[in-house]
């Protein structure tokens, strides 16, 4: 699922290990959500969106709506 | 000899075996089968519960150690690294479910010598490797 995870990081000059350490996720996690590899579950989602005070649509984009483009 | 109740005598093993046509003399059952039950406990007198902990005690560290990974499984509380062991660990069943069923159905036919059945765990923790190796190629669920 495209995000825009590491835009929002660099945004904040934060680094994968410092993501990681405020969701309380491992940097593995945080790389694998960046890279496409891995989806988050909805609760780690949620996290993602209150850490960036964003909604999660803002930082993720459905694969609906990828597939449409 | 020692024997003790439900052990295959070295008479049992000869009669069987000609009725198999698998071995054609006590050197070639040696040969293929060389850890003899008899020559373990060479001292060993008792034919009571006492024999079956005793030959069963090099198990339980095994079984510690399943016990510990299951337990790893659930402790751990990020899910991407908790999707991958359980990925590899599935893998590592399926590998060593795979060749013991199908080295099972060769010995039936005589093809193979009789492994022990403990070689199940070396098998899973084989398949643990490929379970790794398997995570490193094959990603998560991919955009």
């Amino acid at each position: 699922m495209k995000n825009r995870l590491r835009v929002l990081r660099a945004e904040r000059e934060w680094s994968q290990g410092d993501l990681a350490e405020r969701l309380d996720v491992s940097r593995q996690s945080v790389n694998a959500i960046e890279t496409g590899r891995y989806d988050p579950s909805l609760p780690l989602a949620f996290r993602i969106a209150e850490l960036f005070d964003l909604a999660i649509e803002d930082i993720f984009t459905a694969p609906s709506r990828e597939t449409s483009r | 000899m020692t024997r003790w109740e439900g052990s295959h005598t070295h008479e049992d093993e000869q009669s069987r075996a000609a009725l198999c046509g698998r071995y054609g003399s006590d050197d070639d059952r040696i040969r293929a089968d060389p850890v003899r039950r008899d020559d373990l406990f060479p001292q060993f007198a008792s034919t009571g519960p006492l024999a079956y902990v005793a030959a069963a005690l090099p198990a339980f560290p095994i079984i510690c150690v399943f016990a510990l990974i299951g337990r790893y499984m659930v402790e751990e509380r990020d899910e991407y690294l908790r999707m991958l062991l359980v990925r590899q660990s599935l893998i590592a069943t399926a590998f060593a479910l795979t060749v013991a069923t199908v080295w099972g159905f060769l010995e039936n036919f005589g093809l193979v010598p009789h492994v022990d059945s403990y070689f199940a765990a070396i098998l899973w923790f084989a398949g643990l490797g490929l379970g790794s190796c398997a995570n490193k190629f094959w990603p998560g669920r991919a955009a």
